[in-house]
């Protein structure tokens, strides 16, 4: 695809004037990133491309207001938070209308009974194991880290489109990484152990102590 | 950081090394994220940088996270995109918003420069976001859309009008957010409003000046200003604080009724008092700053370590290891340590902790309710700093080891290392509750509402940070007069201002209804036009938490606040004498009789739901989950003791086909118990026996956990119910209120239940807990001694665990011909939009077994009336409980659950009660058990209420119709009789006339709304209410400048 020159907002509001190949652009500008959000959250099984089309609809059908500050960065990251609100409320939705989430949960339930499950990944299963790991953790952390894992945002604007204190972002990353870190400690052993063995040992009794 | 500097960090007892430890290693683990996410300042990267570069084993938590971080990363594929088809799909579904027919609405306010198109209610949803959507009151439907289409069509006169359908539309989505505006709870409220909204719509970004510009407008943020003040009171001030009293009392009168503003005793002839940063500059006040020192503001660690009191959480990240000690003295106190100022002994301090309490040891005296609050914030790790020693023979905070180094000097006094201000409170009513009660041997607490917002503001003074406190109020209104106490009584222009102020807050503020206009100046339930709105609807509400916590209260001679009141709630817990139902779920029931304080001929009418009774041995078994909280706040005043009680008490009414599981938190959540039948009594009672409390308050983990627990042992069948008992807040962890709301309320959808036990007074943060129990489909209660732990659990044991309807909605419907105006007394953070009445979706309150709730209707009848067909018709709508309560589990089981049902009574004016004392017992109770509630919440309805009355009918009725519970209340009543009076509202001439105004303009308001509607007022009565209120205006000028006249001249007699 050729680049577009033209800034998001202007973007936008070619699309509002009907401009079809402005709203196209868009989607190419944010789908990989909005498919990956929408997935971290969801996870594999589910239907998160529906829920991302449905975000992109909702673009559409009411886009959002955008404060004109005449940057065209500023317009940008207006836009980029109101997708991902809205991406995540449509995740919410989708989680609320079936029982797919109780589903999973019981799936959950069960990996984790049989534990060990996780160590027995193998090398191309990483991918699985990551996901489910990022299943396991309760929604608002996993959304947080899905924004600045792979969103790239910063806990600011993490904070901004969460709705939730800076602070509160900073426990919630610290403490969904320190759960996935746990989570995936079978297959973070063989590349730590080539760094620094001793370190290891010393986790031990720091974790130990919390 | 290393765990022997840790130990050395803290000397507190009441810490045990461990918690401390954990909370140390979380929040360094956070700051490692943030410096490996790059989200450090540089003099924070440095520090960490240092520490990195000192421990080994930091350096492998870091590699660790690293790992972590880029396993993730590139675990899950980054290039993707929408299918073709999916793609396809979209732009064929995707019709330009312009081709939309009906409304196409540009955005509003009007100044956004970019405008693609919105939808109204994106439009709505900005408003949503400043908290203006208060301007559609909770009144009846109408005016809103009419409002909206002319806002819309003044913002662009091209575009086409809303039709029929967007209007309803509109309305449906307005619904929420107006139900959240009629709740009083601003934030609590408008964040339900806010959930509704964002199914639909993201909210944009509200830009911050209209943020403000609308908060302004709204008079919602309220500035106090912080100063100094000497609070040495001798003869010569008299004068003066005479004066004072009296503003206060106008204050007080302004803002709702029930806080005046601290006085200032200030020195004679100085500037007394001044409104904004200015007053920082005067060299008086500095003077007075210096006389405060940093020892002094210091003083001694207290019961519960800084670092467990929360001022960690929602800082800027890289701050987050900047704790703050608070510390709140009355201001007699506060003179003594000026006095003394190195000899700040542990009697003589007030504590003071996150949101809410202060604990104040011993306050004497009852000069004045002012309470100062000195801050320091220092870091706890990080840095350079060398660990101190910090022996015993060194009391200082816990954190005392890291040395603060001062900001002044070079460097402009960025370093955050250590800051103090000095604040005045408004809330000084509490204070004066407190030094009015010195024999006290138990410690009080008071609250501070969200002081945290100080330490965002700065300025710097002699080396101390000080700033103002921002006291954000949940009620609209008290910008003008919350942080005004005297007036630099020099220029005339400056009294012209300060009258003009109170005169401008009398009126109806830009874009206010009547009834927000009530709630602003009042902060109670307005007598609504039957005429405008002949509909009222609130959400069921069986809790009896604020009539204990209130007794509790008054027991020890405290004046609870007017928040604390629920008026609902004192009416419920009294025998309503109306017989529960043989079969059918409730029994709806409605007397009538002449208002017994009402002055112009006023009826109350009463309509009593009352839930249908199960004998203990019938009733479900129970899937209970105890989520107990175990922080250090606990130890206080016996709680965990109590709390064990309760546990006990619970598990000996459970049979053995119940099972049970206790979940414990404090700075983490841990499971003690996981869900075993409760047969096995030694299991549970050693769990039970081993709860010890310890650390911080991370409710949000406790829930989780627990809900964890209660989903894994999910019960068909059987009623699954999570238990939180807590004395209060939240302060580490996610201490969101909303998002912890939000997953209460998304649990709930599972068919758990969740009940909330508040122990304790003061940290006990009464609101979440029952706005938990709200959204968890349960009830809240309170307990403060085993006594009442029996009644609550035992002998209210199958009201509490055992639902009979959820979604409880009434709706009482006037008949316009015959009722001019109605007032709901209570339910003020329950009200629920009329059109939301048969919405099935909006959440409402359950109902237990046995339950009964009341409402009480003041009400005006047409004096043309003709007394046919129902005056007033009462409907119930209720969901049954869960499916999964009766073990069915399928969909359609769910939806028949879903599925409400409705029942109806109709009032007709044949019916009532000639003479009060000719009702039944349960009506008059009623009837006195409100009108005390209203009188503790210092209702402007209950101005001029003859207290004498009150007391003189109770003890009648007490004769009449014997109860123990009401028996209790008569006690109260007369004991408490000279603390509950001394609090009533003010009556001098200033407030007199200041409320004569602010009425004046409401009426005004309400007949421009009438107006509107029906197009019948007179130019004439406009005119004359016009100049009426400009001949007020001018006499509360000339009081106030009289006052600040003879406040001039000491030697002349009291003014009052």
């Amino acid at each position: 695809m050729t680049t577009d020159p033209r800034s998001q907002g202007d973007l936008l509001s070619a699309w509002c004037d009907g401009d079809a190949a402005a709203f196209d652009r868009l989607v190419s500008l944010y789908e990989a990133r909005l498919l990956r959000h929408a997935r971290s959250i969801l996870g594999e099984c589910a239907e998160y491309e529906d829920v991302v089309q449905e975000a992109f609809l909702r673009l559409a059908k009411a886009p959002p207001t955008l404060a004109a500050t005449g940057e065209a960065e500023a317009e940008e990251a207006q836009l980029t938070s109101w997708l991902y609100k809205v991406t995540k409320n449509c995740c919410m939705d989708a989680l609320r209308s079936n029982n797919r989430r109780k589903k999973r949960e019981e799936e959950v339930a069960l990996t984790e009974a049989t534990s060990g499950g996780i160590a027995r990944v193998e090398e191309d299963d990483t991918r699985m194991a990551v996901e489910r790991g990022l299943q396991k953790l309760p929604l608002d952390q996993r959304e947080v880290l899905a924004l600045r894992l792979f969103g790239d945002r910063s806990y600011k604007e993490i904070a901004e489109i969460t709705g939730k204190k800076i602070g509160t972002v900073g426990w919630l990353i610290s403490v969904g990484l320190k759960a996935l870190q746990g989570e995936l400690a079978s297959l973070l052993q063989p590349r730590a152990a080539g760094h620094d063995t001793t370190g290891d040992a010393q986790v031990g009794t720091l974790q130990g102590g919390m | 950081m290393s765990a022997s500097n840790d130990k050395n960090q803290h000397q507190d007892t009441d810490h045990t090394p461990d918690g401390e430890r954990a909370d140390e290693a979380q929040r360094q683990h956070e700051r490692l994220c943030a410096y490996v996410f790059g989200e450090v300042d540089d003099a924070e990267r440095a520090r960490i940088e240092a520490e990195l570069a000192a421990s080994p084993e930091l350096r492998a938590e870091r590699e660790r996270l690293e790992a972590t971080i880029s396993l993730v990363r590139d675990a899950i594929p980054s290039e993707e995109a929408l299918s073709a088809t999916a793609r396809e799909e979209l732009r064929g579904a995707a019709v330009r918003p312009s081709e939309r027919e009906g409304a196409v609405v540009h955005p509003w306010p009007v100044q956004l420069a970019r405008h693609p198109v919105a939808r109204a209610a994106a439009v709505l949803a900005v408003l949503t976001g400043a908290a203006t959507l208060a301007y559609w009151s909770e009144h009846n439907a109408a005016p809103t859309a009419v409002y909206l289409g002319e806002e819309l069509a003044q913002a662009n006169p091209a575009e086409e009008r809303m039709d029929g359908a967007d209007e309803e539309r509109i309305q449906n989505e307005l619904a929420p957010a107006k139900q959240a505006t009629a709740k009083r709870d601003g934030e609590r409220g408008l964040s339900g409003g806010l959930d509704a909204v964002r199914v639909d719509f993201a909210r944009p970004p509200l830009e911050a000046p209209e943020a403000e510009e609308a908060r302004r407008s709204l008079g919602q943020t309220e500035a106090t200003e912080l100063f100094f003040s000497d609070a040495g009171v001798d003869a010569d001030h008299e004068e003066l604080s005479s004066v004072n009293e009296s503003l206060k009392e106008a204050d007080a009168l302004l803002s709702g009724g029930n806080m005046p503003a601290p006085s200032t005793l200030p020195e004679s002839g100085e500037v007394v008092f001044d409104y904004g940063a200015a007053a920082f500059k005067q060299p008086t006040v500095q003077d007075q700053i210096g006389g405060v020192t940093l020892e002094a503001l210091g003083a001694d660690p207290s019961t519960e370590s800084l670092s467990a009191l929360g001022y960690l959480a929602g800082g800027e990240a890289g701050a987050a290891d900047t704790p703050v000690d608070l510390y709140g003295w009355t201001a007699e106190e506060l003179a003594k340590k000026r006095g003394r100022e190195s000899k700040a002994t542990r009697e003589n301090k007030v504590m003071l902790a996150r949101t809410a309490p202060v604990t104040g040891g011993g306050a004497q005296g009852d000069q004045g309710g002012e309470v100062f609050v000195g801050a320091r914030l220092h870091r706890l790790s990080g840095g350079p700093s060398t660990p101190g020693p910090a022996g015993p023979s060194t009391p200082g905070p816990p954190s005392s080891s890291a040395t603060p180094t001062r900001g002044g000097g070079g460097g402009g006094g960025t370093d955050p290392a250590f800051r103090a201000f000095t604040a005045t409170e408004t809330r000084s009513e509490d204070a004066l509750s407190l030094g009015s009660s010195a024999r006290r041997k138990d410690k009080n607490t008071f609250s501070f509402e969200n002081l945290t917002a100080a330490l965002e503001l700065d300025e710097e003074i002699d080396g101390f940070f000080v700033g103002k406190v921002e006291l954000r109020d949940e009620r609209f209104g008290r910008e003008l007069v919350g942080g005004r106490r005297a007036v630099e009584l020099v220029g005339p222009e400056e009294r012209r201002a300060y009258s003009d102020e109170i005169i401008r807050f009398c009126r109806v503020q830009p874009d206010e209804t009547p009834s927000m206009m009530f709630f602003r100046c009042w902060g109670d339930n307005p007598f609504e036009l039957a005429q405008l709105d002949p509909l009222s609807t609130f959400s069921a509400d069986v809790d009896t938490a604020s009539y204990t916590l209130a007794r509790n209260y008054l027991s020890r001679g405290v004046m609870p606040t007017k928040e604390q009141i629920r008026t609902e709630e004192f009416v419920n817990y009294f025998d309503s004498g109306v017989a529960a139902p043989p079969a059918a779920p409730f029994a709806l029931h409605m007397d009538m009789a002449p208002s017994l304080f009402g002055k112009n001929g006023e009826w109350m009418l009463r309509v009593v739901l009352r839930g249908k009774e199960v004998d203990k041995a019938d009733r479900q078994n129970l899937a209970l989950t105890f989520v107990v909280d175990t922080s250090g706040s606990m130890k206080q005043e016996n709680r965990m003791e109590l709390v064990k009680h309760a546990l006990r008490l619970l598990v000996g009414e459970m049979f053995p086909a119940d099972s049970i599981a206790i979940v414990a938190f404090s700075t983490e959540a841990r499971v003690v118990l996981p869900m075993t039948s409760a047969s096995n009594k030694g299991v549970i009672e050693s769990a039970i026996y081993g709860l010890t409390a310890d650390g911080s308050t991370n409710a949000d983990a406790g829930l989780r956990v627990g809900y964890e627990i209660a989903g894994a042992g999910l019960t068909p069948g059987a009623n699954n119910r999570v238990v939180l008992l807590s004395d209060g807040v939240a302060n580490v962890g996610n201490t969101d209120e909303t998002s912890i709301l939000a997953s209460v309320e998304h649990q709930r959808s599972k068919g758990i239940y969740l009940n909330t036990i508040g122990v304790g007074m003061g940290n006990h943060n009464d609101a979440l807990l029952e706005q938990l129990a709200d959204k968890g489909d349960g009830i809240c209660n309170y307990i403060d001694t085993p006594d009442e732990a029996y009644k609550v659990l035992v002998e209210n044991f199958t009201g509490a665990f055992q639902p009979i309807a959820r979604d409880v909605k009434i709706q009482v419907e006037f008949d316009p011909a015959q009722v001019q105006s109605y007032r709901l007394l209570g339910y003020e953070n329950r009200t629920v939009a009329d059109v939301d009445f048969r919405n099935d979706a909006v959440d409402a309150g359950e109902v237990g077994a046995g339950h009964q709730v009341t409402a009480l209707y003041e009400l005006v009848r047409m004096p043309t009336a003709t007394n046919d067909g129902p005056l007033a018709t009462a409907r119930v709508r209720y969901k049954p409980p869960f499916a999964i309560d009766r073990g069915e589990m399928g969909s359609e089981a769910q939806e028949a659950a879903e599925k409400a049902q409705e029942i109806e009574r109709a009032f007709a004016f044949r019916e009532v009660a000639t003479a009060f004392q000719g009702t039944e017992p349960g009506y008059q109770r009623a009837v006195l058990i409100g009108q005390l509630a209203e009188f503790l919440r210092r209702s402007v309805h209950a101005r001029g209420d003859s207290y004498a009355t009150l007391v003189q009918e109770a003890l009648r009725l007490q004769r009449e119709a014997t109860d123990e519970d009401f028996d209790e209340l008569c006690q109260l009543l007369v004991q408490h009789q000279a603390l509950i009076t001394s609090h009533l509202p003010a009556d001098d001439e200033i407030a007199r006339a200041i409320e004569e105004l602010t009425r004046h303009h409401y009426l005004r308001g309400q007949l421009d709304q009438l107006h509107r509607e029906v197009d019948e007022l007179s130019e004439e009565v406009l005119e004359e209410i016009r100049s009426e209120n400009e001949s007020i205006e001018n006499r509360i000028r000339e009081l106030i400048e009289r006052q600040l006249e003879s406040a001039l001249q000491p030697e002349k007699p009291r003014v009052r």
